[in-house]
């Protein structure tokens, strides 16, 4: 039987996100897809970050987050705003 | 820096290829890197000769050099300096991608992509992408493909600094799938 607990994750932020600190801790629920942890994260940022938020991906180890990936374990996620290098 | 420069000096290992070329009368001799491709984020000054050198070979017509610059003005603001967020390990692996899909549309290219990391003063070179092929079309389309997937794709983010002191994050490309679209700057 999976374990009910509630997981810890942390979030690294990158760009524009960086005004909210480099990094987030959170709790959430076991099984929570990327809107989930989206959603954890809107309540831990103010409003007028949601946008950028919106906007942003995440991503586990080096791979871009999809709407398949659930949680499953304590990890690191980083968030990534929209990109212009060059 | 990640990844290897293409100026240091290369130990010729045996077997190892050796380019011959006339110079002024004179023969050059050059190791020719195995892996026709080098990418690297670089906190020291970019070097658009290095990536000269890394893509010219005598088995090419064609070479293609951009390199983008920072501005010392947009939007009507005076621009101080740019400042590049960089996550080396995942720009690393996208510059590669769109090198191996490059190579995949036009075999036989060799590539060269580094990008700047940290702060960068009006003037400096932020990015280079130089191409080489046997003939200018593929030269031409391979560094266009380039160059336009970087800006959409590498997990490269710049904050501007005005003369004031104010400093802004720039908006971007999403790298969420459903809103990618091509940046025609």
């Amino acid at each position: 039987m999976q374990s009910t607990d509630p997981i810890q994750i942390e979030v690294e932020f990158f760009g524009a996100l960086r005004e909210y600190g480099d990094r987030i801790a959170l709790t959430v629920a076991p099984r929570a897809d990327v809107r989930q942890v989206k959603r954890a994260l809107a309540e831990a940022l103010p409003p007028h970050a949601h946008p950028l938020l919106e906007r942003s991906a995440l991503a586990e180890e080096e791979t871009i987050l999809t709407s398949e990936w659930v949680l499953s374990r304590p990890t690191r996620l980083l968030a990534l705003p929209p990109v212009n290098g060059g | 820096m990640l990844g290897h420069h293409p100026t240091m000096a290369i130990a010729l290992a045996p077997g190892q290829p050796v380019e011959r070329r006339m110079i002024n009368g004179n023969v050059e001799e050059n190791a020719v890197t195995a892996d026709p491709i080098y990418t690297a984020i670089q906190s020291d000054p970019l070097d658009p000769a290095a990536a000269f050198a890394f893509v010219h070979t005598p088995h090419h017509g064609a070479v293609n050099l951009f390199t983008g610059t920072v501005r010392d003005h947009h939007a009507g603001e005076s621009v101080s300096a740019l400042h590049y967020d960089v996550h080396l390990l995942l720009a690393e692996q996208t510059f590669r991608s769109i090198a191996a899909e490059a190579v995949e549309q036009w075999p036989g290219l060799r590539i060269y992509i580094v990008h700047a990391s940290g702060e960068r003063l009006p003037g400096e070179i932020s990015v280079i992408v130089a191409v080489s092929a046997a003939h200018r079309q593929e030269s031409f389309a391979g560094c266009r493909y380039l160059i336009d997937q970087l800006k959409q794709r590498a997990p490269i983010w710049k904050e501007e600094r005005y003369s004031d002191g104010r400093r802004e994050w720039l908006p971007g490309h999403s790298l969420l799938a459903a809103e990618r679209q091509v940046d025609p700057e």
